[in-house]
Order: structure tokens, then C-alpha cells, then sequence
């Protein structure tokens, strides 16, 4: 547990590492598509800031999901405006943000859910593991008629 | 039963050709012992004699075995064993012999002529006596009701004296004084002088045709016996020819060596050029008061010690016999024996209770030699030993104490020590019953019982009607009641029969069962020793007894742990019981491999439940763990997800 959270730790150091590159070169290479991508980019930021969990592993969900939701939108600004303002209106319209945050809200429902889901089907394969068993046993105290101390 | 029904039955035919009719009573052909008619099959239904045997006492195995030839003038044995009563009343053990030629003498008692005695009598029995001689053998049952003659001027015919011991049926008047004084049952084989003896009365008897001192007791006759001497006690109211008289005198002589033998019986001649003087014995003037008895002499002074032990113990300590014997009888030197006796006798206590019984023992033994072994006021000969245990078996008296300490301190051997003279060739060997005694176990005067006498049945309960004598018989009665049986089938009494009259390996077995510690050890010994039983002693199947066998082996299985075999064995025990051969019942429940395969799955068992138990708590305890992982699992996969999603926008972007 100890390696895990070390382990955890370091991934999100290398995370908020590569993050700060990213932006750090996106900034310096075209600051005017930067400023609204981390309009897009808003509630997997805050996500990141907030997360105490090992690894940030809500956080980097909702990053990546929104980060997918980018690369379009940045593709085209990239082409296609110039400068701050015009690249605001052309990334942070309302379309484009809304998707790109509807993106990351998937990406918090699916790290809400599917856990859950899997909770559930384990507990549903481990209860069934557990009537086997216990069939078994009462199988095999019936035919050897074996009492609670020769169980032992 | 009349009609020759009971002659059908193969299987109660005496030797294969007697069948006995209990129905038809001979009352006068046994001389005073039950007798029935008896049929030869092999000889056109010829009618024989079956004499009784009684349950509580033995016939004589000696002579039933050695008397194979027929003996002019004698009935002699020509078969013996079990036979169904009629009416269905059990088993009876009989001796079969020829019919007797007529009734017997006493039928009708005349005054025989001298003539008609020595040749129609003395003669015949004499040389009847002689051929038992020559065999080393005696009759001790020659007494008027046992005698036959067919008519008149015909030679008598000796009845048959094998179904009882030796003399146990004799009146006391056709006995010597020291073969009179013991228990009925304790007279021994005596020697051909006691026979000649009898028939010195038998003589006598018929000489005044009547039997002599008949209103008198038994102590009576002893004593006027004892103290007048039996010739002149025996005929003082017969008158007698003087060759006669001649001849009596020899024959009821007071030392049996002074006594002619049955040849010289045969020579009248001889026997009056035959006169043996015996020396008198030393009288007192004055009698010594014994209780009633008046003692003039050392043989009256050793039959009244036997009669009262406590009054001789203390007349003996308080010196009144010895100096009786020196001032009364003059005889210092019987005197200073008799206080040597006392002397040693204070000063060895180690024979605790048995002091006093011992000095009066050994004091009557010096004062008459010729007096049998008295011991606590039961007179006997030491070869009559297993007679005397089965009388005191029987009818459970204080002879059974007696005998016991007789035979467990060997008190016949101290007697015996100082009677050279009665040296028996033929006697008990009293050395093998202190053998039996050592290592008999706590039945061990059971066990003396049956294996002194052979013929005798075993004595164990519901048998009361049964001849059981050998093993067969005892597994084929078992057979019968095995059906009715609940716990036990062989108790300790049978016990002690089965280890006295089977091998030393099945001895064993019940020594193991006499020393079972608890019922379960018991119940098992009992179950291997009838397994052996029938091995060795009964090839046929026994399906009552393996019924009941399979009932006591049901616990047995319980040691199979699993239950469908153990169902299974069961199944097959019961099958292996209608069969009927014990041993194979015993090789199902000990079947070692089928238990090491049992004991091994049982091991199995455990260890897989084991398993079980310990995967079950670990699916009960790692709720957390599973919720945890459940965690990183959809976190990972979303992830995973957003990863994907986000390569595949990145390579369509790039692609396009």
C-alpha cells in the first residue's frame, strides 16, 4: 500500500509535470489558442487541483475525456484564428465549451459508476463462489459425519 | 412309546445302534440307578439296558473304555453317550449293557445252601473278578440288587457298575469300614480287595438270607464294624457252616492284603490251607468318652477324631488323647508321635486356618493307617477327588469349600506323603490339578470340574435339560438359543467349560475373556472366540448365531467415517450373517485396507473443508479490499477510456 501511494504520488508529479510542459510549450508557442483551452480545459484543472485521491485518478479521467474533446476544436483554431480574441471566440463558444465540459462531466459519471458496476459483479461471482463452497462442505460433513471439533 | 418309533431316529442311536425307550422303565436292572429298555438295531431290535447317568456324577471313563470284550457273568458296557428323553424332555447320557439274565437277588431272599453259593455264586463272580483284575480293573457295586440270576441253580450275573463312581450306590454293610466312613461319592476305585470284600458279604447275605445289621445307620455299622471287627460284627446272627465261616473270615479280613484273591477263590482247597492270623490291636480297660463314642482302641479312637474335628482339636491340645494312648492303650510311642504332631503344628502357623483340620488329619493318620483322608469331617480316598468336586459343584455345598482346599493346598499330597502303602497306579495325578489350579483363572474350580470329568455336561444356564459335552455340542446348542440371546451367548461359566474341554489355543482365548476389563472388550473376545469355536470344532453353518453376531458387530462399523460405505458394509455384514460362517463377519469388520482407505478419505475430508472454511472467511472479510479495488479498477478503466478517446482524436486529427 505504501509503494502504491508512492507510486500514486509520483504519477501525479509526472502528471502535473507534463501537464506544465504542455502548457508551458503550448504557451510559448501560441498563447493565443492557450488562454481559452484552459477555459476548455477548466473543470479537469480544478479537478486536478482538488483530487486528494492517490494518483488523481478522477482528475486524469476527466483531463483525458476533455483533452479528447480538444483536439478537434484546437485543430481548427489552430488553422483557423488568429490572436487572443478572435481564438476566444472561436474555441470558447458556448458549443464548444459546452461539449468539451460535457466531455468531463462523462468522464466524473463513468468514474462514479463504473466502479460501482464492477462492485456489484464481483459481489454477485463471490456470492455464488460462497454457495458452492458451502454446498460442498455440508456435502462432505454428511458423508463423513464429521462434528464442529473434527472440522478443525 | 411303544411302538418302535423312537427307533427311526439315526441321530439318537447310542454308537449308531442303541436306541433308547425312556418310556419303558427296567426299575430293577440298574441295581438302585434308573434304567430304561434299550434296542440293538444291528441285532434284530435285541433288547439291551440303558442305565441313567446322572448330571452330577460321573460314570466311569476307565472302565467304559477298557471293558471292550465281553466277560462271562458281567454286564459289561457295550456303548455309551447321549440319547433324547421321551416326551421331548431333553438329553439324557446313558450306559448301555446286556439285559441281565433274571431279577436280581434280592428279589427274593432265601437261605442259600452252601453248595449253591460256592458254585452258583462265589464262582462265577470270582472268576468275574479275576478277568477285572487281570485289567486293573475294579467292580465296587457287588451288592444283592445288583446281582441276577436267571433261575435257580443258574450262576448269578454281575450287574453293571459304570454309571456312577466307584461304590456311591454300595450300602454301607457291603463296604469296609474305611471305604463306609467316606461321602458316597469319595469311596475311590479301591483295590480287588474291597470287591472281594463285598462279596464276602454278598455271601453272608445269602448264607442268612438276609442283609446283615439292616436296622442299624451307617455310623452304627462302621463303628460295630471298627470295634468287633467286620466278620464278627457282620455275623452274629447268621449261622454259619464252618468252611464257610472259614471263607469269610479271609474275605472280610480288616487289612485288605490279608484278603484272598479272586483266584484263590476259585480253590476252596487252598483257601483253607490259606489262614492269615491278623495281630489284635491294643485295648484299653478303659474307654475315652468322644462325644457318645465309647474308644477302646486306636481304630475306633481315628473314626471318632473324623466325626468331630472341634472335639478332637481339643482334646488333643489338652493332652487327653496322649495320655489316654499311654495309660489307656500303653502305647507311649503312638503317644509321642501324636505330640511330635501337635508340637509342629504350634510351631508352624503358616497353615493359618488350616492348623487344626491338618493335625487332626495327620493324627488319624497315625493312629490308623489304613483310615482314608479326613479333612474338616468328610472322609474320602484322593483318587475320588473329582467326584467329590462335582457332588460339592452340584449341589453346592460345603463340600465344594473342602474340596477346593484340598485341591488348591494340595492336601492330598501331604496325606499321601505318609501312605506308602496306598500307592494307586491308577490314581489322579493330583500334581496336574495343581496345575489347572495355578493357571485356571478365576473359574479355575469350574474349569478342575469339567476337565476331571469328561462325560459330565456343561452346567450353564438353560441347559438343565441338555447333554452338552464336547464343543460341537456346546455350538450347535448355542445355535439354538442364540435367537433369544441378549447380550452374552458365553458367560463366564460356559467359559470355564469351553476352556477346559477345547484345545490350549482356544484356552487362551477364554483366559483373555476371563480377564476382560471392560464390556467391550469382553463382547469382543466372546465374538473371537466363537468364530474359532466354529472354525475349529463345527464346519456347519451357524445362521442364528451370525445374526446375532452381525447385531453385536453393528458397532463396529461405526468406525467406518464414511457414512455411504459403512451403509454399504452393513448391507454386506447382513448378507455374510445369513450365510452363517462367523469368520467371515469378523474378516468384514477387520478388514485393515478397507479401514486405512477409510481413515485416509477421512483425512482428505477434513483438509478440503478446510480449504472451504478458509476461502469462505476470506470472501466474509475482504469486503473492504474488493471495495477498493472495485475503485481503482473504474477509475483505471475510465482512464483507460479517456486515454483511448483521446489517441483516436489525436490520430484523426493527424490522419485527416
Amino acid at each position: 500500500m505504501n509503494i502504491k501511494g508512492k507510486f500514486g504520488r509520483g504519477m501525479g508529479g509526472l502528471l502535473v509535470l507534463v501537464l506544465g510542459l504542455a502548457a508551458g510549450g503550448l504557451i510559448a508557442l501560441s498563447p493565443d489558442i492557450a488562454a481559452p483551452l484552459v477555459v476548455l480545459l477548466l473543470p479537469g484543472l480544478l479537478a486536478l487541483v482538488l483530487d486528494r485521491s492517490p494518483g488523481c485518478g478522477m482528475a486524469r479521467s476527466i483531463l483525458l475525456f476533455q483533452a479528447a474533446a480538444c483536439v478537434q476544436p484546437a485543430m481548427n483554431a489552430w488553422y483557423h484564428c488568429t490572436g487572443v480574441e478572435n481564438c476566444m471566440d472561436n474555441l470558447a463558444a458556448w458549443q464548444s465549451v459546452g461539449r468539451v465540459w460535457l466531455a468531463g462531466a462523462a468522464a466524473w459519471v463513468l468514474g462514479q459508476f463504473l466502479p460501482l458496476g464492477l462492485k456489484v459483479v464481483d459481489d454477485y461471482r463471490l456470492r455464488h463462489r460462497r454457495f458452492t463452497l458451502m454446498a460442498r462442505r455440508e456435502a462432505l460433513l454428511a458423508e463423513w459425519g464429521m462434528d464442529g471439533d473434527e472440522q478443525r | 412309546m411303544s411302538d418302535n418309533t423312537f427307533l427311526t431316529l439315526s441321530n439318537a442311536l447310542i454308537v449308531g445302534r442303541y436306541a433308547v425307550d425312556t418310556a419303558q422303565s427296567l426299575p430293577h436292572a440298574g441295581g438302585g440307578i434308573p434304567a430304561y429298555l434299550a434296542r440293538d438295531r444291528l441285532a434284530g431290535d435285541d433288547r439291551r439296558v440303558a442305565i441313567a447317568v446322572s448330571r452330577d456324577h460321573s460314570p466311569r471313563l476307565r472302565h467304559l473304555k477298557i471293558l471292550v470284550d465281553p466277560i462271562d457273568n458281567l454286564m459289561v458296557p457295550l456303548g455309551y453317550g447321549p440319547a433324547p428323553l421321551a416326551g421331548g424332555r431333553g438329553t439324557g447320557y446313558f450306559v448301555i449293557c446286556p439285559t441281565p439274565p433274571g431279577p436280581p437277588v434280592s428279589a427274593a431272599m432265601n437261605a442259600w445252601p452252601d453248595k449253591a453259593l460256592f458254585d452258583f455264586v462265589l464262582a462265577p463272580i470270582a472268576r468275574v473278578l479275576d478277568a477285572l483284575h487281570g485289567k486293573r480293573l475294579t467292580h465296587r457295586a457287588i451288592r444283592p440288587n445288583n446281582v441276577f440270576q436267571a433261575a435257580p441253580g443258574q450262576p448269578v450275573t454281575l450287574g453293571a457298575a459304570w454309571a456312577a463312581p466307584p461304590a456311591m450306590h454300595q450300602p454301607a454293610v457291603f463296604e469296609s469300614p474305611y471305604h463306609a466312613m467316606c461321602h458316597p461319592v469319595a469311596r475311590g476305585e479301591g483295590s480287588v480287595a474291597d470287591d472281594i470284600y463285598a462279596l464276602g458279604v454278598l455271601l453272608l447275605t445269602l448264607a442268612g438270607g438276609k442283609v446283615p445289621m439292616a436296622a442299624m445307620d451307617d455310623p452304627a455299622i462302621i463303628r460295630w464294624k471298627l470295634d468287633l471287627g467286620s466278620f464278627a460284627a457282620l455275623s452274629r446272627d447268621v449261622t454259619l457252616s464252618s468252611s464257610l465261616a472259614e471263607l469269610l473270615r479271609g474275605m472280610l479280613a480288616e487289612d485288605p492284603d490279608h484278603r484272598p484273591l479272586p483266584g484263590a477263590l476259585l480253590d476252596l482247597g487252598h483257601m483253607r490251607a490259606r489262614r492269615i492270623g491278623a495281630r489284635p490291636t491294643r485295648r484299653s480297660q478303659r474307654p475315652l468318652m468322644l462325644n457318645d463314642i465309647a474308644v477302646f482302641d486306636a481304630r475306633m479312637l481315628g473314626f471318632a477324631l473324623l466325626l468331630d474335628e472341634k472335639k478332637a482339636v481339643q482334646f488333643l491340645r489338652n493332652g487327653l488323647i496322649t495320655q489316654w494312648l499311654r495309660r489307656g492303650v500303653g502305647d507311649a510311642g503312638m503317644a509321642a508321635q501324636i505330640e511330635e504332631l501337635i508340637r509342629r503344628g504350634v510351631a508352624e502357623p503358616g497353615s493359618g486356618s488350616r492348623t487344626d483340620a491338618l493335625l487332626v488329619m495327620h493324627t488319624i493318620n497315625a493312629v490308623n493307617p489304613r483310615m482314608p483322608l479326613c479333612w474338616r469331617g468328610v472322609a474320602l480316598w484322593p483318587d475320588a477327588l473329582p467326584s467329590l468336586l462335582a457332588e460339592g459343584i452340584a449341589a453346592n455345598s460345603p463340600i465344594l469349600a473342602s474340596a477346593e482346599e484340598l485341591l488348591v493346598n494340595d492336601i492330598a499330597g501331604l496325606w499321601s506323603s505318609g501312605q506308602p502303602h496306598l500307592e494307586r497306579p491308577n490314581g489322579p495325578d493330583l500334581q496336574q490339578y495343581r496345575y489347572l489350579l495355578r493357571d485356571g483363572g478365576p473359574h479355575a474350580m469350574s474349569r478342575l470340574f469339567y476337565s476331571l470329568n469328561p462325560l459330565l455336561p456343561c452346567r450353564g444356564p438353560a441347559m438343565t435339560t441338555e447333554w452338552i459335552m464336547d464343543m460341537s455340542d456346546l455350538m450347535a446348542f448355542l445355535e439354538r438359543v442364540a435367537a433369544h440371546a441378549d447380550e452374552n451367548l458365553i458367560d463366564l461359566p460356559i467359559a470355564a467349560f469351553v476352556a477346559a474341554r477345547a484345545d490350549r489355543r482356544i484356552e487362551v482365548q477364554v483366559n483373555e475373556l476371563a480377564n476382560a476389563r471392560d464390556a467391550d472388550s469382553f463382547r469382543w473376545a466372546e465374538l473371537v472366540l466363537l468364530r474359532d469355536l466354529q472354525s475349529k470344532y463345527y464346519p456347519s453353518p451357524l445362521p442364528v448365531v451370525a445374526r446375532w453376531m452381525a447385531k453385536r458387530l453393528q458397532r463396529d462399523l461405526g468406525r467406518w467415517r464414511n457414512r455411504p460405505r459403512r451403509e454399504m458394509l452393513k448391507l454386506h455384514l447382513n448378507a455374510l450373517a445369513e450365510a452363517g460362517f462367523l469368520s467371515r463377519l469378523l474378516a468384514l469388520v477387520e478388514d485393515a485396507a478397507s479401514r486405512a482407505l477409510d481413515t485416509t478419505g477421512l483425512h482428505g475430508a477434513a483438509g478440503e473443508i478446510a480449504g472451504i472454511d478458509a476461502e469462505v472467511a476470506a470472501i466474509d472479510s475482504g469486503e473492504v479490499v474488493r471495495q477498493m479495488d472495485a475503485e481503482r479498477f473504474g477509475q483505471a478503466i475510465t482512464g483507460g477510456i479517456g486515454l483511448s478517446a483521446f489517441i483516436l482524436m489525436i490520430m484523426s486529427a493527424l490522419l485527416r
